[in-house]
């Protein structure tokens, strides 16, 4: 016997039918890589929403640990803010060297704190491989965005109240710099939500026909409920749907009776709307980092 | 042998029409061809044009209707928009001039609609001729229509209070404006509380009516900038710093709105309140 002999199930691929092949060429087109897109999502995706882009497998290495990751965009990322933090601090403060170094330390220390946590994360999807069509990858890409909204939550308050920077801060600065650190957050924080209120007051004042004390008292109760604005936000991260929703969000804590007795029964209807719709957005306003965890 | 001489009869006919035909064909070939008249071509062609002509007009004029037909339907669709600031003008007009009888009622009513429906028509048409909404103010001119509806019917000291609670919202509009502005310089540029308050009082001491264009920013980005307020640098750079300045010049040239032209319209944001029956009772 000369020939090869070759059972059913060593048919080449190419032996296969044209519609099947067509069948799996779909199948593999459909599945996402949600290892390749953490990081993206993570770290790159601007407004809050979610990108996926079809990844290939990235070839294992011979040794050593599989899928070695390089220095991650965690680090890169956390410290570029964290340099924007120091330097605003010390604008303000006029910091020693000592003084610089010490923060630096907690920052540096925040940071890994945050890579760490973020590369279980993103281990945890390395390799995933999944099928949006079919019901089990449509649950572990909805874990994946849930996961990535945490993620983004923890860059957001790296330097929040919990924060080892933002304790040491008191011990490392002198009292007199301390109070213009307070001083200054406080005042931009103002700066800040008097402008959201402006804003939104705006949109009362050409809904609603506002007259002059009407304006007044509204503008004066969203004002006396400042929340912990983020300020260290760049420029281009604002998101102004966002912060309209937050001054909904605000004006819906307000007692309702009193906002009624202020404005007409048919004002109050595109009022309490705006109020109804920041309400409802509350967990959306939360995941835009808008407002910092602040001690209570 | 009678019919020898029918064939020969036949054959002497034939030959006779033969020689006939060449006759005939030699006599032709030495005619010479007659022209069509001059006139009769010149009036062919201008028939022909007159018919072009005819055809290129009636084109037209079909073009022309469905464009005014398309135009009358998105205008109809387009009045919604306006109507917010409609019955946010009645409403303050109701507060001012609560003695107004029915009759004049219905009569500014009337007159607010009617510019409703010439707004809409207006912002269509220029959407149509490709123009912007430079010097669009529907709010201005929504706020005049009533108030020439108003004034003859109302007490004075009512149109006063009218009149006065008007010149409060353009005022509230202006102080809005400026808070703006200086946010986005803080959030850009880092400002001291110092320099938001001085430029906020400069804002203030120099304002023009045209500043308000800062109320068009609905968030756009241009050049990963937000549009930098340059049309107020005077106001602006002589409180900056050294970095400050080099940054604020950079953002300008980047994306100063001064640069952009003055296309800033209106956004319909917000649900409107309902129409008061008031007005038509």
């Amino acid at each position: 016997m000369g020939g090869v002999v070759r059972g059913e199930d060593d048919r080449a691929v190419d032996d296969l039918p044209p519609a099947i092949l067509q069948l799996q060429e779909q199948r593999q087109a459909n599945r996402i890589d949600l290892g390749e897109n953490f990081d993206q999502n993570v770290f790159h995706q601007a407004g809050g929403g979610f990108s996926l882009t079809p990844g290939r497998r990235r070839p294992s290495p011979t040794g050593g640990d599989a899928d070695q990751v390089p220095e991650s965009s965690a680090l890169m990322v956390a410290r570029k803010l964290g340099d924007a933090r120091l330097a605003q601090i010390d604008s303000v403060c006029d910091l020693t060297a000592a003084q610089r170094r010490k923060l630096r330390l907690a920052m540096e220390s925040d940071i890994r704190r945050l890579a760490e946590d973020i590369e279980v994360g993103r281990r945890k999807y390395q390799g995933l491989r999944v099928n949006l069509n079919d019901q089990e990858g449509q649950r572990k890409w909805q874990q994946f965005q849930q996961d990535v909204q945490h993620y983004r939550q923890r860059l957001q308050s790296l330097f929040d109240a919990e924060s080892l920077l933002t304790k040491v801060l008191p011990t490392t600065l002198d009292s007199e710099q301390y109070a213009r650190l307070t001083a200054d957050i406080a005042a931009r924080r103002s700066c800040r939500w008097r402008g959201l209120v402006a804003a939104a007051m705006l949109k009362f004042d050409d809904l609603l026909g506002l007259d002059q004390r009407q304006y007044d008292e509204i503008e004066k109760l969203l004002l006396e409920r400042e929340p912990a604005l983020r300020v260290d936000r760049p420029a281009t991260h604002q998101d102004l749907n966002a912060q309209q929703l937050l001054v909904g969000l605000v004006l819906s804590e307000i007692d309702a009776q009193r906002l009624q007795g202020i404005v007409s029964v048919r004002q109050w209807q595109p009022l309490a709307q705006v109020a109804n719709q920041g309400k409802s957005m509350k967990s959306y306003i939360e995941a835009q980092g808008l407002v910092e965890k602040v001690h209570k | 042998m009678p019919w020898l001489l029918l064939v020969g009869a036949l054959v002497t006919a034939a030959a006779g029409r033969g020689v006939r035909a060449d006759e005939e064909a030699a006599a032709a070939a030495t005619k010479p061809v007659e022209k069509a008249a001059p006139d009769e071509t010149a009036d062919t062609l201008a028939k022909q044009k007159q018919e072009e002509a005819k055809e290129q007009e009636a084109a037209r004029r079909a073009a022309d209707q469905q464009r005014k037909q398309q135009i009358a339907q998105q205008a109809q669709n387009m009045q919604q928009f306006f109507q917010p600031a409609l019955q946010a003008e009645l409403e303050r007009v109701r507060k001012t001039c609560g003695s107004l009888s029915v009759d004049a009622r219905k009569k500014i009513l009337a007159a607010g609609n009617e510019t409703v429906t010439v707004l809409a028509r207006q912002v269509v048409e220029r959407q149509f001729a490709g123009q912007g909404m430079q010097g669009f103010d529907h709010r201005q001119t929504i706020h005049g229509a009533v108030a020439a509806a108003v004034k003859p019917h109302a007490a004075a000291e009512e149109f006063a209070a009218y009149e006065r609670e008007h010149a409060a919202r353009i005022a509230r509009r202006d102080r809005v404006a400026r808070i703006l502005i200086v946010n986005k310089l803080d959030a850009q540029l880092r400002l001291s509380q110092s320099q938001r308050e001085k430029i906020a009082a400069d804002l203030e001491k120099h304002w023009e009516a045209g500043w308000l264009r800062e109320l068009h920013d609905q968030g756009m980005m241009i050049n990963h900038y937000r549009p930098a307020p340059d049309f107020a640098d005077k106001c602006i750079a002589p409180h900056l710093d050294d970095s400050q300045r080099a940054e604020w010049k950079q953002w300008c040239q980047q994306a100063g709105l001064s640069r952009m032209g003055n296309n800033g319209g209106w956004n319909f944001d917000g649900q409107s309140m309902q129409p008061d029956p008031w007005w038509s009772k």
